[in-house]
């Protein structure tokens, strides 16, 4: 029962959240529900064994209502519940237009990524996919920057069609199932010949690549962020692209055995590229979100050449990196948007000497930034080792190019902290003042988690340890 | 080769060239003249085929009644001079291509048609069209689309009416 | 006495006397209230439908003229319903209008003429009561009196109709000439394969179905008809009579021509992919909402006869299942535009920019419903098309079901234009705040309901599956 009131915790409070009239409540509101499912998470991932659910939907097609929650689910589900109200404290002060649709909308997402971390059966799987997606694009529409509306139809379009080729393989693969169904379980004991295997691959890669996203597919994503608003594009880049890795592993490797071996070099290559490129792209980077864009394609990219090398090591580690990603990448947003709100830009150039008047925001995002380098005692660290190890023993050569992402990473973090933070103050950052209580507050609860994280990687292993013995 | 033959080959010869001069008339008035020969020769082939009821209905509604209206509207609509708008050349030659096609397809369909070619029309038996079985068998068997056509007739003159009131 | 008969007909019954009923009271009585109207024949349509749910009578009458059992009572249930919510949704237009009577005379014969239409298993019953359900439809399309652009779709839509008749017509008298019969049952069991007329007189017949289900090669008739007929018509037009036509295409395709599948099974397959394609490219670029909903329906239709060409009990059931989901959404869809247009007789598409800003709930409603034609979870067109595509797939034809897919990312592009115009879009001279009557306001929650409920209920579909069988 514990997975049904996952998703059905935001699924219903957003849809109550329609119905407040009043901002403050509705804020009120959703930070509660949010918490709540906090709570069910939290139960969901101390309990030891793995939870699952199932119900009958449409028998006479074999599409069951089935939820499954392994170590990897428990994981995922944590952070979806974990950065929801984190995203609503932070923006707290922030006022929308219609705020009660917002925070709606923001659950009901919530209640899709629930889904797609939960369910077992494919077309189930798919609902939940579309279903998460839907209100993003109202979200960034509605309450975006100025080019919202071009840059979100991109994204929207973009993304539809990768869900429908994956319809199409979840078609495809049903018809070949020997039981007529769509559990996960049948679609793990297809017997596909290599070229059969070659189809679904790509169909449901090119889905879950354009989710992630990974070089080429990537041409949507720095522009969603920046023109989305922040608590958007917090839940876009720390919970949301993490539906396409959790796809991978759990979709399509064990699907496709054959193929991924076939591929999975071609895929690493195209990781690597891309790692590479959106490092180099995020050197040039003066625009504060999308240098945070590039950097977050290059560690996505990092994650899913991980899978793909096929060793435990390279999987246990993306697993905990995604936990750890999610959290790293929500903070850096938190403190781009506390910048934008001070200063009114978000253009490094006209940016400088913030760490003289926000002493305590400098020293926050010092953390969050050493994080997203993935430096020692950092939450990003244990992952990012895991990962790089992985990507060794597979092959040496693309792991010493992949390595030198770490390096082009350091360049731009530090370079864009130096640049914003220190040095003399200018003329539009001499009347900024620290930002509020809330949005420290929300900091201080990420550095906490990064740093005993960090130190003490330990639950997030024992976690993922289950998933990786299958 | 017998009468009925006879009389079969020069209806149907009659029906097609009076169907010719239907299209091929300039004049409107004179297209509904020709109009009627078609209907004749129609009736023609229906009393061949002993539906003697059918023939003479035909006769009286269509070609009395029906083509009556017809001469009515043109003449007071004052159509009877050639003013026809001028179509486009490469629409006609498209029409033209694709009507010729399926007349070529019908033709040579029924030709060679097997199970056609030894049905013979019931002929012999002439009280197959009389009023009195076309009665029973249309309150018999035929009850349900006989009130359907009532229905039908019903539902039209109620359209007529509304949009014919309407100035 | 025999009461088999008042039993196995009753929808046809209850929608016959509403009919004379109608007829006697504008017959008798000069000052009519629209309003006493328009609930008689809600009430009785609400009658036929509880009727319809609560009575299953199962068997035939007149021979085999007349034949019903669990399938055809669904499918006459679903019409009786559409018809009811269009007519709710209609009473804004035909609160005023001077011939409310004669509307509902002609839209229940049409509707008549589909429930026998459904019942019928004798091509002589079959095509007169789709002359019945056609021609009526030709006067209701000329409705909007005072306008020209009226009379001209309903003459259009007149010649078009009997055109395709024709071709019908002639289709089955060279069926009754080869077989010598016009019962479907025995047509069944007396076609041969490798008898060209025969195949011929069965492309006539698609050809006349095609028509009248505006599949491309045959749909130049529809955008002009919709555009110009009064709303109400038009959703009927699209939603009512194009479902009536499916639900005997399904009955004439699997039983009656179940010997040539082979045959048209590839027939479907182009005239599906030319409909699909063709449909989405003319609604990309309409400005005038009803034009670009007549589009739109036409590359439904496309996906539709996807799910046909599966042929086996699956599909028609998917088939079934869809017009459900279609009847819903489209009506939604139709019902605010019909508001619309009656309030403020706006009809472009960007008249509705900044809709969202004063209406809010015609807006959810109108985005709802445009996210259903699209197909997107969680609204039940998603599952509507999903079921099409996977009856599609069952053949094997994958390259069929990526086309599909290809199409609804484009059909996809324009429905999200129309939503963006209501939600996003901001305009100085956006719609005022529209009054919503009781009975549009009742259509309306049937609307979403059914939109968003038939797709997450797996057990109608379930519902359907077993009545197919």
């Amino acid at each position: 029962m514990i997975p049904v009131l996952l998703i059905l915790f935001p699924l219903v409070s957003g849809l109550l959240s329609f119905f407040i009239k009043d901002e403050k409540t509705a804020k009120i509101w959703a930070s509660f529900s949010s918490l709540a499912t906090v709570v069910v998470a939290l139960i969901a991932a101390l309990s030891p064994a793995d939870l699952s659910f199932d119900a009958a939907w449409l028998p006479t097609l074999g599409s069951r209502f089935s939820l499954g929650m392994d170590g990897m689910s428990k994981m995922l589900t944590l952070l979806t519940a974990i950065s929801f109200p984190l995203v609503f404290f932070s923006t707290y002060k922030n006022s929308y237009t219609n705020s009660n649709s917002f925070y709606g909308l923001l659950l009901l997402t919530q209640a899709g990524l629930m889904g797609v971390f939960l369910s077992t059966d494919a077309l189930l799987f798919y609902f939940f996919w579309e279903l998460a997606l839907i209100p993003v694009y109202f979200l960034c529409s509605i309450w975006g920057g100025e080019k919202r509306i071009a840059v979100t139809f991109k994204f929207f379009i973009y993304t539809f069609i990768g869900s429908l080729m994956m319809l199409a393989g979840i078609i495809y693969l049903y018809t070949q199932t020997t039981d007529a169904s769509f559990a996960l379980k049948s679609f793990y004991n297809l017997h596909l010949s290599i070229s059969q295997q070659a189809v679904g691959f790509w169909l449901f890669f090119v889905a879950f690549a354009i989710k992630m996203p990974i070089f080429p597919f990537h041409t949507w994503q720095p522009d969603a962020y920046e023109q989305s608003p922040t608590a958007v594009t917090m839940i876009l880049s720390g919970v949301m692209v993490k539906m396409g890795i959790y796809a991978v592993i759990r979709w399509l490797v064990p699907v496709f055995p054959a193929a991924v071996s076939e591929y999975g070099n071609l895929v690493i290559i195209l990781s690597v590229i891309g790692m590479l490129y959106a490092s180099l792209i995020a050197i040039r980077q003066d625009d504060v979100k999308r240098l945070i864009a590039y950097s977050s394609i290059a560690h996505i990219g990092l994650m899913c050449a991980a899978i793909f090398v096929k060793n435990n090591i390279g999987l246990e580690g993306t697993m905990i990196q995604m936990f750890n990603h999610g959290i790293n990448v929500i903070g850096l947003w938190i403190v781009a948007d506390a910048v934008e709100k001070q200063t009114g830009t978000r253009k490094i150039s006209e940016l400088g000497g913030l760490a003289q008047k926000a002493p305590t925001l400098a020293i926050l995002l010092v953390v969050m930034a050493l994080a997203n380098i993935a430096l020692p005692l950092t939450n990003a660290f244990i992952g990012e080792f895991l990962m790089f190890n992985g990507l060794f023993q597979y092959n040496m050569v693309i792991a010493a190019v992949a390595g030198v992402s770490i390096i082009l990473a350091a360049v731009y973090t530090l370079n864009m902290i130096q640049r914003v933070f220190y040095g003399n103050t200018v003329s539009l950052t001499a009347n900024a003042m620290e930002s509020n209580g809330y949005v420290q507050t929300t900091l201080i609860i990420l550095v906490i988690v990064v740093i005993a994280l960090g130190i003490y990687p330990q639950p997030l292993l024992q976690l993922t340890k289950g998933v990786l013995l299958h | 080769m017998s009468a009925t033959y006879i009389l079969f080959w020069f209806l149907s010869a009659l029906a097609v060239v009076s169907a010719l001069m239907v299209l091929f008339s300039k004049n409107p008035v004179h297209s509904v003249l020709w109009l009627i020969a078609v209907f004749f020769a129609i009736s023609g082939h229906y009393i061949l085929m002993n539906a003697q009821f059918l023939a003479i209905v035909n006769i009286i509604v269509y070609a009395g009644a029906i083509m009556v209206l017809f001469l009515f509207v043109i003449m007071l609509m004052n159509l009877n001079k050639e003013t026809e708008p001028r179509k486009n050349i490469w629409m006609k030659l498209a029409g033209a291509i694709a009507a010729g096609s399926l007349l070529m397809i019908l033709v040579s369909l029924v030709g060679q048609a097997t199970e056609l070619s030894h049905r013979n029309l019931l002929m012999k038996d002439g009280d197959i069209g009389l009023i009195k079985n076309l009665g029973k068998i249309l309150f018999s068997q035929y009850v349900v689309p006989f009130e359907i056509t009532s229905i039908l007739f019903l539902s039209a003159m109620v359209g007529a009416v509304v949009i014919g009131k309407k100035d | 006495m025999q009461t088999n008969y008042f039993i196995l007909m009753h929808h046809e019954l209850i929608i016959a006397i509403t009919i004379m009923l109608l007829l006697v009271i504008k017959v008798g009585s000069d000052k009519l209230s629209n309003q006493l109207v328009a609930n008689v024949t809600n009430g009785l349509l609400l009658a036929s439908l509880v009727l319809g749910f609560i009575v299953q009578p199962e068997g035939n009458v007149f021979g085999d003229m007349f034949h019903t059992d669990g399938f055809a009572l669904l499918q006459k249930n679903i019409l009786v319903a559409g018809t009811l919510i269009i007519s709710l949704q209609a009473s804004t237009w035909l609160k005023d209008y001077e011939h409310t009577a004669e509307f509902y005379i002609l839209l229940l014969s049409t509707l008549l003429g589909m429930c026998f239409m459904i019942s019928s298993r004798h091509f002589l019953m079959f095509y007169l009561s789709l002359e019945l359900s056609t021609i009526p439809l030709a006067a209701l399309a000329n409705f909007d009196l005072h306008l020209k652009r009226s009379s001209e779709a309903a003459l259009k839509l007149i010649i078009s109709s009997a055109f395709s008749s024709g071709l019908m017509l002639l289709g089955i008298s060279f069926l009754y000439g080869t077989t010598g019969t016009l019962s479907f049952g025995e047509v069944a069991s007396a076609i041969q394969l490798n008898t060209p007329l025969q195949l011929f007189a069965f492309v006539l017949i698609f050809a006349g179905f095609g028509f009248k289900i505006s599949a491309v090669p045959f749909h130049l008739w529809t955008a002009d008809v919709y555009e110009g007929s009064p709303v109400a018509v038009t959703s009927y037009l699209s939603v009512i009579s194009k479902g009536a036509v499916l639900f005997v295409f399904i009955t004439v395709l699997f039983n009656v021509f179940a010997l040539y599948a082979h045959s048209w099974y590839y027939l479907i397959v182009i005239v599906s992919l030319f409909t699909m394609v063709i449909g989405n490219l003319f609604a990309l670029r309409q400005t005038n909402i009803k034009r670009f909903l007549a589009f739109s329906s036409i590359s439904q239709v496309g996906f539709i006869l996807i799910g046909l060409s599966g042929g086996t009990h699956t599909s028609a059931a998917s088939v079934v299942y869809f017009i459900v989901v279609y009847i819903f959404s489209n009506l939604g869809a139709f019902g605010v535009i019909a508001l619309v247009q009656g309030l403020t007789g706006k009809e472009n598409i960007n008249d509705y920019k900044g809709f969202y800003l004063n209406n809010k709930m015609l807006s959810w409603m109108l985005g709802i419903a445009l996210f259903s034609l699209a197909g997107i979870p969680p609204v039940a067109g998603f599952f509507g098309k999903f079921f099409l595509l996977l009856s599609g797939a069952e053949k094997g034809a994958y390259w069929l079901i990526a086309i599909a897919a290809i199409n609804m990312v484009i059909s996809l592009y324009y429905y999200l234009n129309v939503v963006k115009n209501i939600f996003i879009d901001k305009s100085d001279t956006s719609i005022e705040k529209l009054p919503i009557a009781i009975q549009p306001r009742i259509a309306m929650i049937i609307c979403v309901i059914g939109v968003v409920g038939s797709g997450l209920c797996g057990g109608l579909y379930q519902y359907i599956f077993d009545l197919v069988k």
